[in-house]
Order: C-alpha cells, then structure tokens, then sequence
C-alpha cells in the first residue's frame, strides 16, 4: 500500500515540478522545505485517522485531524501561497 | 506542441515507468520461502525482533541488590493465602461476599460489562492441567535409540523460541540460573493446585532427576519439588491479551482477558515440556495456570522481553501491558540468554503516573521515584521498584469481578497501528524531555479505557482470531 501511495506522490511531485517549469514558476527552497514538512504531516495525519478506527478509538481520529491536519494544511497553503503571490506580482 | 494541455516528454514518461517497475520488482523479492523446519530455525522469524528504538543493556533499568534478594514464598501473594493474611478471616469473608452479591445483582439489572453472556464469557474456563513434571507423553531420544539433540546455545535458542511461536507465544527469551543472582527468582515455594494451601517446598539441589513430591495429593499442597541444579536455563514467554478485553475493565468481559489465556498456557507448557522431552532435556513447569514456580516478570525483565513499570508487571515495545508473561519451563538445554533492554520505560513512568491517576482503589503510587521498601510479605525484597497496595487491589477485583484498569489506561498498551505510537515511543526511549507532554496528549487523544454502553459493543466487533491484532 505504502509502494502505490509513493509511487503516486512521486508522479504528483514530477508533474508539478514539470508543470511549474512550463509556467515559469521560481520556488525558492525554503518554500520546497515547507511544502514537504506540510505533505509529510498530511500523510502523518491521514494515517493515523484512518489508523485510529481501525483501533476502535472513538476520539483520537479527530484530536488527530485537529492537532497533525491543521498544521498540514497550513504549511501546504504557506507553501503554495509564497511562490504563487511572488509569480503574480512579477506577472 | 499542443497549447491547450501541458504534454510530458517521452523521456519523463520512461523515467516514471522505471522507478514504478523498480519499486514492484523490491517487492517481489522481499517475500520470504521456506522449505523446511530447518530454514524456520535459520530464518530470520527465529529472531527476536524488536523496534529500532530498543537498546540492549548490560544492567535492568529496575535497581536489583541481589544481595537483599530472598527466595519468595508464593504462599504469600493475593491470590494465594496474602489476601486472607492482610486482611483477616472476617474482612476477607466480607470482600468476597460483596462482590459475588455485586455480580448477581449486576446480572439481574443487565449492567454493561456484567450480562448474561458477559458472565457466561466470564465462567467458561476449561483449562488443562500443568504439572511439575510434564505430561512425558512424547517418547525419549533413547527410546527412539537416537542420541538426544545436540546443539549450540544459540541454536537451541532459536529453536525454542520457533517452537513456541508456532505455538502462540509472541516474545520468547531465556535466563541462565546463577546460584547468587537469577537463580534467587525461583521461588522458594511453589503454588498448590488449592492456591489456599501451602504449596511444596521448591529445593535446587545437585542431583541428576527432578522430584515431584507434594505432601496431599488432592490440594497439591505440602511437601517439596526438586529441581535439579544442572536445570540452568529458564525459558520465559508471552502470551497476546486482546486489547478488546483489556480496554473494557472493570467489566467480566475485561475479566476473560486472563481467562481465556490461564485457560492457553497449560497447553502451550504441556507441549513445550513433551518438546523438550523428545529432544532428550527435562522442563520443569509451572502447576496452575497462572505464573507460580519463579518471578516471571524478573525473568522477562532480564531475558530482554520488556521492561518493568509502575505496576510492576511486563512492558514490551510493541504490546504494552497486553499480554501475560509464563515461565515456560527450567531446563538443562543450554539456551543462549537474552540481555535486558532499555526502550525509556521506567523513565517514563517516573511521569507518566496515569495508572496512578486512574485506580479506583488508589492501591498504586503516585511516588515519582522508586523504593527499596516493601509494604509487606506479599513483596519481595531487593528491588527497587513501585509497590502496589496489594489487598486493596485484590479487594477491589472481588468486588467489582474483574479490574486491571491500569492495563488497559497505560499509554503503552497500544495496537501501534497508528504511527503516532511508534513516533512518540521512539521519542521516548531517546530523551525524557517530552515524557509528561506525551502523557498529555495521550489524555487528549482519549486513549485508555472504554466506559458505558461501548463495554457491549465488544460482542458486534469483527475480531480476527483469538482477538489478537
């Protein structure tokens, strides 16, 4: 399971790194760096919510999502939101 | 190229298709095949596995004075004649009263926990009997006219351990017997088959054969066993409690929990002792169901299965407190023995404190630190360890029928499906700095134990086999 979910995030991160070269889209590193903490706490929390009804817990999935999935999604839109503010405004 | 959707290259395209047949290919070859015992034995299922996160150490991470250190007189635990002693004939005859008055009256109101067929889950033990000696059904090397196994101890070790795995153990280990150390966990009385008598007395003595010499019979009480002092090794195992079980105490339910694996154990001793009778070595075992005969939870302790907590039983790295630990027998097959390990536990507990926090007989210290004091007979001396209120804990299993909340609350006692408790547990055995913030975020993530109407909900569940994940 966890081979196809690579596999998959890896063709996602190709096609996004060929679709942002054919629009000339910069990302510096750092931006890289939060992208990636951000997808590797989306992926912490996706687990462990799905993990946690497997073990019949009836709250941890949602203390999960609170306390792992909100950060995630915050540093992915960080991470989507710098280098797409900086492209507008270098148009 | 087309200007109304992006295109990749022939080349990106064949880069993908290759790292996705690399990956397939790492698969295939990853799965193991066996073709006979032989490989099982050399293969690495023999091993003992363990996390990454868990060290080997030369010492316990529980204080031992060996020189303090006395044999123990089984006699003198709850669930033998030290409830009866601590709390006097009268006090006694009234907790047992109270909780069978419980139970009826519980039945009769279809209480979570204590209904009708929780009861009868409760009451439908049939275990086999366990004998000192074994069953000696399986026939000797020499009536075979073969010469017994010779291996090494390292051979003879993963062969035990394989053997008891196919036969339900989870963690299997083994403790050599030393006249001033190990061997002082042998206890100096053994258990009757009526736990409320006086057990045979357990001699080690220089001789060639064991003596099976209880002094009745009928309550197996009484008497004396010998052990002969070339039965050097002790080999320990596990056995899975459901997590099921264990996250619905105080409940009957809770209560089979132990139950079905008393009713496991004999079985498993009975074939491991005719095992090594057919391998031409003695196993000596224990005679109920439950661990007499030594103490278990030292022998696990320093075989490397776990480490000892707060309450002073068995935490393994991947099951907690989930589990029962067994001698499985004293032997003369020379068995590699295992080294303690070190994986952050008792540090933790120094924190952590939720068994503590959550016994509602408050038998369990809230101290910080360990002691060397004992509150009474049913303890053994030279261990520096937490001491539980032993009565009052076995007076509130009487009355409420079955308890062990402290299992089921413990952090540790997880299904480690989640990977948050791999991450925190590895944290852990590294660095003590952010024990109490996990005990927090285990009260936060609502770990611990079930309460209510999900007490039942235990009869809609899918289990896989023996309720073991």
């Amino acid at each position: 399971m966890w081979l196809t979910i690579g596999l998959f995030i890896g063709a996602g991160l190709l096609a996004l790194v060929l679709w942002l070269r054919s629009r000339r889209i910069v990302v510096t590193w750092y931006e890289w760096l939060i992208g990636v903490v951000g997808l590797l706490l989306l992926l912490f929390t996706i687990q462990n919510f799905a993990a946690s009804f497997a073990e019949f817990e009836p709250i941890a999935p949602w203390r999960f999502l609170l306390v792992f999935g909100l950060p995630a999604i915050i540093l992915l839109a960080v991470a989507w939101l710098l280098p797409w503010l900086r492209h507008r405004k270098t148009g | 190229m087309s200007k109304h959707h992006s295109t990749i290259s022939r080349r990106d395209f064949m880069k993908l298709l290759g790292l996705g047949g690399l990956g397939l290919g790492a698969a295939a070859v990853s799965t193991p095949v066996f073709h006979d015992l032989d490989e099982v034995i050399a293969s690495p299922q023999a091993d003992f596995k363990r996390p990454g996160w868990v060290k080997e150490v030369d010492k316990p991470t529980v204080e031992i004075d060996w020189g303090i250190m006395k044999r123990f007189n089984y006699f003198e635990v709850m669930w033998a004649g030290g409830f009866l002693k601590a709390l006097g004939k009268g006090e006694a005859e009234f907790v047992v009263k109270l909780g069978a008055a419980n139970r009826d009256k519980w039945l009769k109101e279809n209480k979570p926990g204590y209904t009708l067929r929780d009861a009868a889950l409760s009451n439908c033990s049939y275990g086999a009997t366990t004998t000192f000696l074994g069953p000696r059904t399986s026939p000797t090397p020499q009536s075979l006219g073969v010469p017994r196994w010779e291996g090494t101890p390292e051979e003879n070790a993963r062969m035990v351990r394989a053997f008891l795995k196919l036969h339900g153990a989870c963690h299997v280990g083994f403790v050599e017997l030393d006249t001033n150390t190990t061997e002082k966990l042998v206890y100096s009385y053994d258990a009757a088959k009526t736990l409320s008598v006086q057990g045979p007395r357990l001699d080690i003595l220089d001789v060639d054969e064991p003596v099976d010499a209880p002094e009745n019979p009928v309550t197996g009480g009484g008497g004396y066993r010998v052990i002969p002092k070339k039965a050097r090794w002790v080999i320990v195992y596990t056995l899975l409690m459901s997590p099921e079980l264990i996250h619905r105490a105080p409940s009957l339910i809770a209560g089979r929990r132990e139950g079905y694996i008393y009713d496991l154990r004999p079985t498993v001793q009975g074939q491991l002792q005719n095992f090594l009778r057919g391998l031409g070595y003695m196993g000596l075992g224990d005679t109920v169901p439950y661990a007499a005969l030594g103490a278990a939870t030292g022998f696990a302790v320093l075989a490397g299965l776990g480490e000892t907590c707060r309450i002073m039983h068995t935490i393994t790295p991947d099951y907690g407190l989930m589990q029962r630990v067994f001698i499985g027998a004293l032997t003369d097959l020379p068995l590699a023995p295992g080294k303690p390990v070190d994986f952050g536990v008792m540090q933790f507990c120094r924190t952590c404190k939720k068994c503590a926090d959550f016994c509602p007989a408050q038998a369990i210290p809230h101290d910080t630190e360990p002691s060397w004091e004992i509150r009474g007979p049913y303890n053994s001396q030279g261990v520096r360890h937490w001491r539980r209120d032993e009565p009052k804990c076995r007076a509130y299993i009487y009355e409420v029928g079955s308890c062990a909340i402290c299992f089921g609350v413990c952090p540790y006692s997880k299904i480690h499906k989640a990977t948050y408790t791999n991450a925190w547990q590895a944290t852990v055995a590294t660095t003590p700095v952010f024990n109490r913030f996990f005990r927090r975020m285990d009260d936060f993530l609502g770990y611990g134990i079930k309460r209510g109407e999900d007490i039942e909900k235990f009869w809609e569940l899918d289990l896989p086999p023996w309720g073991w994940y």
